[in-house]
């Protein structure tokens, strides 16, 4: 990954972070890593743990942004959601997998979230 | 370590056993929820090879879109077979792509001396035939097959995107992305998807 695309990465994961925040969620880890896989947040909210996907736009030809969790992505949030909770011991947690796209808009930063975007 | 392939090595061993028409067939659309499946099947006159053709899923649409003119315009014979998504759910998906190639093959003038199949096998072919596992990267004719199906399904899918246009079948094609999922969850199925597709969804919920 290029050092720009990664920064402007870094920056909606920030804005979707804030966005869970606002809502009463609370982050618990941003970019855990495991093998080849990355989960963007895990976050906490009602006693359920939130895997979140974000993807930021970087411009309108891309398209919508939640067509570029295909099904391959999907898969390997959720090799990366399993290893999260073997190294952190959980077990019987309630989780979902959420996605988050954000995008700049003019001045505006637009965001938009899919919770329960996909299953296992 | 990198080594060049060599992309007509199992052309140039039939070519040099004096065969004239060697076919490559391949097939695009096997795991989408909706729309059909398409098999291609296309044979070259011996010692061709356009450079840049490789594994449709290695090209982008664009690099896909330039090389296939040349495809259509160098070749001896191309056929195209398409099964839609009400055959696939009576036949099951292998079963409809395994038919998509045999009919693909079929549909070849001359008639193939061989075939190079995409896979691990294609069960009652007509023609002496050798499956190639990853057969759409070792092999040009492959390669060229399966740039033909991916096209040509890609084109299929932006015309369902004008009749069912809810559904942003233009951009993932029927593929499993979370777009199209939220879409399938708000509207529920159309008439190209398949039935028998159904995404897994958790016990006991919705």
């Amino acid at each position: 990954m290029s050092q720009a695309s990664n920064k402007l990465g870094n920056w909606g994961e920030q804005r979707a972070a804030e966005y869970l925040e606002a809502l009463g969620y609370t982050i618990v880890t941003s970019n855990f890593r495991h093998g080849h896989g990355e989960i963007d947040l895990v976050a906490e909210h009602d006693g359920m743990l939130v895997f979140v996907e974000v993807k930021t736009q970087s411009s309108e030809a891309m398209g919508e942004a939640f067509n570029w969790v295909t099904r391959r992505k999907q898969r390997q949030i959720g090799r990366v959601a399993l290893a999260y909770l073997t190294v952190h011991k959980i077990e019987n947690r309630d989780c979902r997998f959420d996605v988050i796209a954000v995008a700049r808009r003019g001045g505006e930063v637009e965001i938009k979230h899919l919770p329960n975007a996909f299953w296992l | 370590m990198r080594v060049a392939l060599d992309k007509l090595h199992y052309e140039n061993r039939l070519w040099q056993q004096g065969l004239q028409h060697v076919a490559g067939v391949d097939e695009a659309g096997r795991g989408p929820l909706a729309g059909p499946v398409v098999a291609a099947a296309i044979m070259f006159p011996p010692g061709e090879c356009i450079p840049g053709v490789d594994d449709s899923k290695k090209l982008s649409p664009r690099a896909r879109a330039e090389v296939y003119p040349l495809l259509i315009e160098r070749c001896t014979s191309y056929a195209i077979s398409i099964v839609n998504a009400e055959e696939i759910d009576r036949l099951n998906i292998f079963q409809a792509t395994q038919m998509a190639m045999r009919e693909a093959i079929a549909g070849l003038a001359p008639r193939p001396e061989h075939v190079l199949i995409d896979g691990h096998r294609l069960l009652g072919c007509a023609f002496p035939h050798t499956a190639i596992v990853k057969g759409d990267r070792l092999s040009f004719t492959i390669g060229a097959a399966s740039i033909l199906a991916k096209v040509v399904r890609d084109e299929i899918m932006r015309y369902y995107h004008r009749r069912f246009p809810q559904y942003g079948f233009d951009q993932h094609k029927g593929y499993g992305t979370v777009a199209h999922l939220a879409a399938l969850k708000k509207l529920g199925p159309c008439a190209i998807h398949r039935r028998s597709f159904k995404p897994r969804r958790p016990a006991g919920r919705e």
